[in-house]
């Protein structure tokens, strides 16, 4: 395969998607410089710079990821998978416990999680595996990519990282209905699935995550909690939903003055540099921030979804998709769970949150879409998915 | 079936995104514009912290309104374990910490013993801020103890919201949240724990005065009862203990706060009307520590005031009438039941009782009167020297004051008749013609008597041999049915009572022939109170017999009397208390001028010791008395306890005096 590397890397950068990016991952550091984190020997205020070096590590392998054609990685997609789960494997054997789980892995000092690489990884995968079959259009060839998406999950969630497993149905299903699964094949899954919540609620979760759901519940009113059980669910599962809450309601339309008693009701919510980064952005930059955060993600969405379009070639497509679906869900999970429209479950704000491997899967992920708009393809094979 | 093209599919995407956008938005534009304020104030809460305001517990009042017990100003001293600064060391481990003590060494982490139990950084100031040895010297010379006593003190209390602080990180460890030592300390430790209940106000003005001195130190200024007339009324005022307990804070939560709980009497009786609602203020929290910027309040809702149906001086007449004798003394409005004195002696003074029920102040107590009488005295005499025994509805052998209720159930049975003559040769036969000794005898031959004679002069041949009837009959239940009548064997109403007792004390349940028989004249198994005794003569001298109530008002609320007939013709009744009547006159209650004041009573005396020593009796004199000088009709039951004279000779005079100064218009 010849590099060109000058004129490659130059044709491969996709404005309309860098600079939302560029945007979102700026608005990030700049949160976290705010940001104040108590830690085992004390306080822990340079949250920024570690993004810092996450975004440049992420950059440069954004870069490397731009000068390979996205179909060479296509070619090599079942591969990139069983390394993923490999290495997902090796999280559970070798990985470090910490606060009772295992999502990491050390490799010469960089720690990183594998989990947040599988959901690109199962991107390309399904993009692969969808692209040269059309079995998914029945109900048993439906079967396949479930049981793709399935393992990596059930690995996940061995962790147990909910949040991450979870993500990846959406994923899966976004990219099956764009490729033209059948509606009614996928509402099967999806009732089949509901029926299916019972035992995995039962059986399934851990007691701490029954208590998230039954938390949040008991708070819409869908369930009637034992005489007191409200309260005490508020006060221990609730907790965090709460002060985001206050944090973010506090905030007003232009955000808290830093040294009011506002402002220091984001010192009270837990996470709030990580999961519960959007409750900071909600106290510190009010409704208009909310806002711009909102325009900078529908910017890259609506980018990728462009980027969809113009593309001709069905793989190509699905990657977008993909991508879409991850950043899409991402994003709107975590927000909804900072404004307490769902359940608390461990995800983080694509760009925003505090997190290395976070920061470099997303900036990946662009990467990979910057990756295909440059690369217009005008295949020979099976068409379009209409 | 519709199918869609890939554009229409990545159209009905964009859709769902705009309608997950436009979720978002709503759900920001809700909390952070219509719901802000809410939100703003909840944000605030924890910089602000809220101090109880006490509500004041109730007044208790005489019936002239004059009070008997009320609230008084009183200071504690309290420790802030905050503002200790000790030397704070944390376990790498288990995260287990605690303060040493300069100089003290703890190599290991008391709970895992792992190594190293090492001294956390920014907290290395050494020695504790308020010791200061001159200082704290001056601070005990004023409390009247020794230095190292009072730092004791301290180290208790420091030692106790250690432990709660390491219980609450253990929790907190637990459900794996983050545990920051600091925030449980600030969150414990600002909390004041009460060193030195009742401190001096020199001490309280020093301690307010030089914060800067004893900055760990701070006075509480609580609400004490004071219980301002004593003994006389110390058992019915009652006793109210001043302890804490958990209130409900305005912004959840709980948190302690001082309060009086009424542990005896109508303090305990009505405490809760009494107690009020504990009221709050919000004050701004800066490092942690209140400040004096109020920035909300909730008034507490004080007590209600509760007036009693006595009036101060006839309840101090009535203890004055027991002087140095253990007994008791009622006396009640015949017409309504209220209660216009009850007094027990001996008593106590309640302010020792006030701020903690002690042991040793009993003990006290009862040493005091085993001094008075001598060196050794039997272990059951000291036991009836209890300062704190409730005697006035306390059952106890009534003897016989209840004979009058026997004639009255021998005549309803129609056994007797007012000119049925009985002769008493001293001794009681039984049925079969076998002489009875003991209790049974009278202590002379009366020789043949009428209804009216036996009354006044007390016989108990003429008594027993009624009952013995009665018992031949198989009618013996009618004789407690008309005890029943006079409300013996149920509570009378007043607080101190106890209703068991009470019941337990009128039937033949474990009664055998003999004691049945001497029931008559108020001996064996029978049990009354004088409050019972009082009440009985009410119903007898009015034909209602009247539910007794010492409280006349609480609040707003007044008590109103309540009364039932007595099913008994009036004839009778009359033909009972005529002799009565004539009892002061010519009978064994003659001598004492208690005739001068129209009363009508019987004299008894019940034995309830014999022994080498001597003999002990419980010496009664139960009656009524008429309306006079602006006073009501009342009713009237006096009992002294344990003593060696009969009934006249330990009654008559006390009761004289009574009514002297009680018509006396005193």
């Amino acid at each position: 395969m010849r590099v060109r590397l000058g004129r490659d890397f130059r044709s491969a950068l996709s404005w309309p998607l860098l600079i939302p990016m560029a945007a979102l991952l700026f608005f990030g550091i700049t949160l976290l410089m705010g940001i104040e984190i108590r830690v085992a020997n004390g306080w822990r205020s340079d949250l920024h710079w570690t993004q810092i070096t996450g975004t440049v590590v992420g950059v440069a392998a954004g870069a490397i990821l731009l000068l390979v054609p996205y179909k060479a990685l296509l070619s090599r997609a079942y591969l990139l998978y069983a390394f993923n789960l490999l290495l997902l494997v090796a999280v559970l054997l070798i990985g470090p416990e910490r606060s009772k789980t295992r999502r990491w892995l050390s490799v010469a000092g960089f720690e990183f999680q594998p989990s947040e690489l599988m959901k690109l990884t199962l991107v390309i995968t399904l993009a692969r595996f969808i692209r040269f079959r059309s079995s998914y259009k029945t109900f048993r060839g439906l079967m396949t990519p479930f049981l793709l998406t399935l393992l990596p999950m059930a690995l996940i969630l061995k962790q147990p990282d909910l949040g991450t497993a979870l993500l990846c149905v959406p994923i899966l299903f976004t990219m099956l209905f764009v490729a033209g699964a059948r509606p009614r094949h996928l509402l099967t899954v999806v009732v089949l699935g509901l029926i299916g919540i019972y035992p995995i609620y039962e059986w399934g979760l851990k007691p701490y995550q029954r208590e998230r759901i039954d938390g949040f519940l008991i708070q819409l009113h869908i369930i009637k909690g034992k005489p007191g059980q409200a309260a005490e669910m508020e006060k221990r599962q609730n907790y965090q939903v709460t002060r985001s809450k206050i944090a973010i309601g506090a905030g007003g339309v232009v955000g808290a003055h830093s040294d009011s008693g506002a402002a220091s009701s984001l010192r009270r919510v837990p996470e709030r540099h990580n999961d519960f980064a959007f409750a900071a952005v909600g106290n510190g930059r009010g409704l208009l921030g909310g806002f711009l955060l909102f325009g900078l993600f529908a910017w890259l969405l609506i980018a990728i979804l462009i980027t969809a379009l113009r593309q001709r070639d069905p793989a190509g497509r699905l990657i977008c998709v993909g991508v879409f679906a991850l950043f899409t869900f991402q994003m709107f999970i975590n927000i909804a769970m900072n404004v307490g429209l769902l359940p608390v479950t461990g995800m983080t704000l694509p760009f925003i949150s505090y997190g290395r491997s976070s920061v470099v899967v997303s900036i990946l992920a662009v990467a990979l879409v910057c990756n295909v708009a440059s690369r217009p393809s005008y295949e020979f094979g099976r068409g379009d998915f209409d | 079936m519709i199918t869609l093209d890939f554009r229409q599919r990545i159209g009905l995407l964009v859709i769902g995104m705009v309608c997950g956008f436009l979720l978002l938005a709503g759900r920001l534009v809700e909390i952070q514009i219509l719901e802000h304020d809410q939100w703003l104030a909840a944000a605030r809460t924890p910089n602000a912290g809220w101090a109880p305001l006490v509500a004041r517990r109730g007044r208790i009042l005489d019936a002239d309104g004059l009070m008997l017990s009320g609230d008084d100003i009183a200071y504690d001293l309290v420790l802030y374990a905050s503002a200790w600064h000790g030397r704070l060391h944390e376990c790498d481990y288990c995260a287990f910490h605690r303060y040493v003590k300069p100089n003290q060494k703890v190599p290991k982490c008391p709970r895992c013993k792992a190594r190293p139990f090492a001294e956390t950084e920014g907290r290395t100031k050494r020695g504790l801020r308020f010791v200061d040895r001159r200082e704290l010297t001056k601070l005990a010379s004023a409390l009247k103890m020794r230095r190292t006593d009072l730092l004791k003190l301290c180290w208790d209390e420091f030692k106790r919201v250690e432990k709660s602080v390491n219980k609450q990180l253990g929790k907190l460890a637990v459900e794996r949240k983050t545990a920051d030592v600091r925030n449980v300390w600030a969150d414990k430790g600002w909390r004041p724990r009460v060193i030195v209940r009742g401190v001096p106000y020199e001490v309280a003005r020093l301690v307010e005065l030089y914060p800067h001195r004893y900055p760990a130190f701070g006075i509480l200024t609580v609400n004490a009862r004071q219980c301002l007339v004593g003994p006389p009324f110390a058992h019915l005022v009652g006793i109210a203990k001043r302890e804490g307990e958990r209130a409900n804070r305005p912004g959840g939560g709980l948190q302690w706060v001082s309060r009086a709980r009424g542990v005896s009497g109508v303090e305990r009786l009505l405490n809760r009307e009494l107690t009020g609602m504990v009221g709050w203020k919000q004050m701004r929290r800066r490092h942690g520590r209140m400040t004096d910027e109020e920035t909300d309040r909730q008034a507490p809702l004080h007590g209600l005031d509760v007036q009693l149906t006595m009036r101060r001086q006839d309840q101090a007449m009535a203890y004055d009438a027991l002087h140095k004798a253990r007994g008791a003394f009622v006396v009640v409005n015949a017409d309504t039941g209220a209660v216009l004195a009850m007094a027990t002696a001996p008593s106590f003074e309640p302010r020792d009782y006030n701020t903690v029920l002690q042991y040793w102040v009993e003990r006290q107590h009862r040493a005091d009167a085993a001094a008075k009488k001598g060196d050794r005295i039997p272990r059951r005499q000291v036991s009836r020297l209890t300062p704190l025994v409730e005697r006035s509805c306390s059952p106890t052998i009534p003897g016989s004051i209840l004979k009058p209720f026997t004639a009255l159930a021998g005549l309803h049975a129609e056994l007797i008749s007012p000119s049925r003559v009985i002769a008493c040769n001293k001794v009681f036969h039984n049925s079969h013609g076998r002489v009875i000794r003991g209790r049974m005898t009278c202590h002379k031959a009366h020789g043949p008597l009428d209804l009216h004679r036996s009354l006044t002069e007390s016989c108990n041949v003429y008594y027993q041999t009624i009952l013995r009837e009665f018992i031949e009959s198989r009618h013996e239940e009618d004789f407690l049915a008309l005890g029943r009548m006079f409300g013996f064997g149920e509570p009378t109403g007043l607080p101190p009572e106890n209703a068991r007792r009470a019941a337990a004390g009128w039937n033949f349940d474990k009664s055998g022939w003999g004691e049945k028989v001497t029931a008559a004249i108020g001996q064996g198994r029978v049990q009354l109170s004088p409050a019972q005794m009082a009440r009985a003569y009410a119903g007898l001298a009015t034909g209602r017999l009247p539910k007794l109530f010492a409280v006349a008002q609480v609040g707003p609320r007044r008590t109103e009397p309540v009364t039932r007939p007595i099913p008994l013709p009036a004839h009778l009744l009359t033909l009972v208390r005529k002799a009565l009547l004539d009892v002061p006159r010519i009978g064994t209650a003659h001598g004492w001028s208690l005739e001068a004041h129209g009363i009508g009573c019987k004299t008894g005396t019940a034995q309830v010791q014999s022994s080498r020593n001597g003999r002990l009796y419980n010496s009664w004199i139960a009656g009524f008395a008429p309306a006079r000088a602006n006073r009501p009709r009342i009713a009237f039951a006096m009992v002294i306890r344990d003593t060696d004279l009969p009934s006249a000779d330990a009654c008559g005079p006390r009761l004289r005096d009574f009514f002297a100064r009680f018509y006396g218009g005193e």
